[in-house]
């Protein structure tokens, strides 16, 4: 193992991602903010019992990440812009990087002003909007400064943190009754496709694992599964737990029933635990914003390879400060979301298919060079 | 204007910074010449180079020192050079004095025969022996170096900053003789290896490095000797200047290198396969490669019983916990949170703070900076002083405060008990750390309430993550993660846990590499 010899800057990432890390990352970065609505957003689309769609979703996203896998296989481990460079001309695929980038940075700005909206709702009326994105781009700045290796350690800490918050619901215990769950599946729901899409982006964030194949060990799949089935599982657990709480009509009245839920938890010594348990959520919102805009500069710097990747960091996090002080209203920032998340979708799934028809054409060209060639 | 920018992307876009690069033939040879292959256009150029060594030119080079002593003998055939406050003057009247009074001087070639007499005639050589503590000795043509240095050091005494309740007491001190010997007596295998460089174009510092072989990993020696010879310093004064120089991050507020006093604690790292330095005039070892929770660990820990040391290393966690967060957390609640005190506990509370002019941030940090004052004074005040204004400061002044109506109650407990928490860690250096950063999170929950606190702990964590010590990860065990580390480093494991020549770095992938 050679120590490396100081003076070497740059992006080369000679290190490499072990798998535990790499599924505490991918639970991390995996789309938290709509934990807080979802009970509502399953009790809306998919009736009572909604709760269960979770696990339909879940079935959807590993479809997506066997995908991925499949490529990281097929491709042998090589980053998808080699591949893609080598079929494609660059000039054809700029249009379509642009898309991805101003997606997912709109995505990350849109998730960061919503938190930012609700928690100005029910804490903070009166603090200015500007200080808490200022700090928000100032700890994705100290994060990005130091590539995909540095942002890892640091969210595995950041998400130990994080998870002491689950266990608050231990105290819902007394309260909650299995006869609220009430003996229908799916009765009272009103559209089952939109509501699949609204429950599909609480697991985005996954689609930015096709950037980290240059940087990980072999045998890394199995942390995307891990990961995904650990936010399944976090899912699950609290949106269970609310529809055993509250009766079925309160949780579509409630515009963010987890919120309410740690309302209810009483600790002897501490009364509205759940202030501190959305602040230290800020946690992860920062982790989810941080990995889109590194898929962002990823791509950017595949773009433009003279410029260094620091300038990137600059431009993205401005455009990122300038968007987010753009919404004004709750419904407005949601409205945003929404499309831009159909979109996120969107690319979750063409992007795999792509590369994968890309990866297809290879191999059948070089199965057909192979075949001229013993022909020869 | 480029001067301007040249700042703005050095703080900005550089991740750490530049070091010194190292040349690739790292020898400590002075001659440029050397580095041609011809070895003897090199013997002809060190000739060219050195001057001979003789009497008039030494003296004339070292001038007429209040401790320059030279003596002729023989009818001025032999001259003897010294500086008599650095040799031992017993050694000197047994070994050269008296036998130079009395024999027959035909037969002295057997007595330059001995070990302890050097032959050397290179000039440079002479002065810089003269200075370290040897006799210089004229004969003819030829110059001999011997050595009967003794220098005046401290007695062995008890450390004073790192004091532990059983276990061994005795501390380094400055003479660099005594320190090598405490650890050699300790650990008594051929195995230890030393390794001697010298620091400073002035002040020529004797630094040793010491590692066991076979356990220590080559790589970070190899690396630290590199770090070290490439200084290019006047002097150094302390073990803790040269760490400061020649660390990864210079800007971080956290030590990197870990120090210590402490034999055994030198002992028991060089067992676990650090590398340790030793500065000479200089009490404090520094030691590498070093983690974080390195600094959180004490002797005690392992002297006694392993429930009870587990159980007070959770305990300096919480310190920890309690030292950076209580008075922001109470700062915070009392400016944004009302609504996260228990009813039991508001009526308190709101008389107490009914009385206080000022928001609760600026009491806050008037009493944070009090007692910054008193810990700074009582630092620096004379030992019969010290006594009396701790009292007078500690309970005086702050009923007095509370009397007067500038500060509540209940903010006293508070800022007495996240100072007592910080004072718990074994480490000076990192509690003193510790106290600075603790002002951010006040001036965070001030402006920002709960989620300020939080946004500082995730500066902190994201600052702490990306440490590195040369080139090892500031964070490990935590992240990246060793479950297998952990029974060392964050809870103290038993005896039997522990297997025979299981170094503490067995991580072989996580080297840090950018």
């Amino acid at each position: 193992m050679m120590v490396k010899k100081r003076g070497n800057n740059g992006d080369l990432m000679k290190e490499r991602l072990h798998p535990f890390q790499l599924s505490i990352l991918i639970y991390t970065i995996q789309n938290g903010l709509v934990l807080y609505s979802l009970p509502r957003y399953t009790a809306e689309y998919f009736g009572t019992n909604g709760w269960i769609s979770i696990v339909f979703i879940f079935v959807l996203v590993n479809i997506n990440i066997l995908m991925i896998a499949f490529i990281y296989k097929l491709g042998k481990g090589r980053s998808i812009f080699e591949i893609i460079d080598k079929t494609v001309p660059k000039w054809i695929m700029v249009p379509f990087y642009l898309f991805i980038i101003c997606v997912w940075i709109g995505t990350a700005s849109m998730i960061m002003r919503l938190y930012i909206f609700i928690f100005k709702m029910m804490f903070f009326p009166a603090l200015p909007v500007s200080l808490f994105i200022f700090f928000f781009i100032l700890l994705s700045f100290q994060m990005l400064r130091g590539g995909l290796y540095k942002m890892t350690k640091a969210i595995v800490v950041l998400c130990a943190i994080v998870q002491p918050m689950l266990f608050l619901l231990f105290y819902l215990v007394p309260e909650f009754e299995f006869a609220r769950f009430t003996t229908f599946f799916f009765k009272g729901g009103t559209d089952f496709f939109k509501g699949a899409l609204h429950v599909y982006t609480a697991f985005l964030g996954i689609e930015v694992s096709i950037l980290f194949f240059p940087m990980v060990e072999k045998k890394w799949t199995k942390a995307l599964f891990i990961g995904n089935l650990l936010t399944t599982v976090g899912y699950i657990l609290v949106t269970a737990i609310c529809y055993g709480f509250f009766s079925f009509n309160q949780i579509l009245n409630d515009l963010i029933p987890v919120m309410t839920l740690f309302e209810y938890t009483e600790v002897s010594f501490l009364s509205r635990a759940e202030n501190l348990c959305f602040s230290v959520f800020a946690f992860k919102i920062l982790s989810i914003i941080v990995i889109y805009f590194w898929g962002a500069q990823q791509f950017l710097g595949n773009m433009m390879k003279k410029m260094k990747p620091n300038v990137w960091i600059f431009i993205i996090l401005a455009c990122a400060f300038l968007f987010a002080m753009l919404p004004d209203s709750i419904v407005d920032v949601e409205k945003w979301l929404s499309w831009l998340s159909y979109c996120a979708i969107g690319i979750a799934w063409a992007l795999p298919l792509f590369v994968l028809c890309i990866l297809f054409i290879q191999i059948l060209k070089k199965l057909i060079d192979r075949e001229t060639d013993h022909a020869k | 204007m480029g001067r301007l920018r040249a700042k703005f992307k050095k703080i900005f876009l550089q991740k750490d910074t530049d070091f010194v690069k190292v040349p690739n033939n790292q020898q400590l040879n002075r001659h440029p010449q050397a580095s041609k292959d011809d070895t003897t256009i090199m013997e002809a150029s060190n000739h060219e180079k050195f001057t001979e060594a003789t009497y008039e030119k030494t003296i004339t080079e070292l001038g007429n020192g209040f401790d320059l002593v030279h003596r002729s003998f023989n009818q001025d055939e032999i001259q003897i050079i010294y500086l008599s406050s650095l040799v031992d003057s017993q050694t000197l009247e047994w070994e050269i004095l008296s036998p130079l009074r009395e024999t027959n001087f035909n037969i002295y070639d057997k007595s330059f025969q001995q070990s302890l007499y050097r032959r050397e005639n290179n000039q440079e050589k002479v002065i810089i022996g003269i200075l370290n503590g040897n006799v210089a000795m004229f004969i003819g043509e030829n110059t001999f170096l011997i050595s009967v240095s003794g220098f005046e050091e401290r007695a062995i005494a008890q450390t004073e900053t790192e004091t532990v309740i059983n276990g061994p007491h005795d501390s380094f001190n400055e003479a660099l003789h005594t320190n090598v010997s405490l650890i050699r007596r300790r650990v008594r295998s051929p195995r230890l290896k030393m390794i001697k460089l010298s620091v400073g174009e002035i002040s020529k510092t004797k630094v040793v490095l010491i590692y066991i072989d076979g356990i220590a990993d080559m790589d970070i020696v190899n690396q630290l000797k590199a770090r070290i010879q490439s200084l290019k310093v006047d002097s150094i004064t302390d073990s803790n200047v040269l760490i400061q120089i020649i660390d990864d991050h210079q800007n971080s507020p956290f030590p990197q290198f870990y120090t210590t006093e402490r034999p055994d604690i030198a002992v028991s790292k060089l067992y676990a396969g650090k590398v340790i330095g030793l500065v000479d005039d200089s009490p404090n070892i520094f030691c590498t490669p070093s983690t974080f929770f390195d600094f959180f660990e004490s002797p005690d820990d392992y002297n006694q019983r392993w429930i009870i040391g587990t159980g007070v290393r959770i305990l300096r966690y919480m310190a920890l916990f309690i030292t950076l967060i209580l008075t922001a957390f109470y700062v915070s609640i009392c400016t944004y949170h009302y609504e996260m005190i228990p009813q039991s506990l508001l009526q308190s509370i709101m008389q107490s703070r009914s009385r206080v002019p000022f928001p609760p941030i600026v009491e806050a940090i008037f009493l944070e900076i009090v007692i910054e004052l008193l810990r700074e004074a009582g630092a620096r005040l004379p030992t019969k002083i010290g006594q009396t204004i701790g009292i007078v400061g500690g309970i005086v002044i702050g009923q007095a405060a509370v009397q007067a109506g500038i500060t509540s109650n209940i903010l006293i407990i508070v800022v007495a008990v996240s100072a007592i928490a910080s004072f718990i860690v074994p480490s000076y250096i990192m509690s003193s750390s510790i106290r600075i950063i603790r002002f951010l999170f006040i001036v965070m929950a001030g402006f920002m309430g709960n989620i300020g606190i939080f946004f500082a702990l995730g500066i902190l964590t994201i600052h702490l993550t990306g440490l590195t010590n040369l080139s090892s990860p500031y964070f490990m065990p935590i992240s990246p993660t060793f479950v297998k580390d952990w029974m060392e480093s964050i809870v103290r494991g038993p005896y039997y846990k522990i297997k025979k020549g299981q170094p503490a770095m067995q991580n072989d992938g996580e080297k840090e590499r950018k």
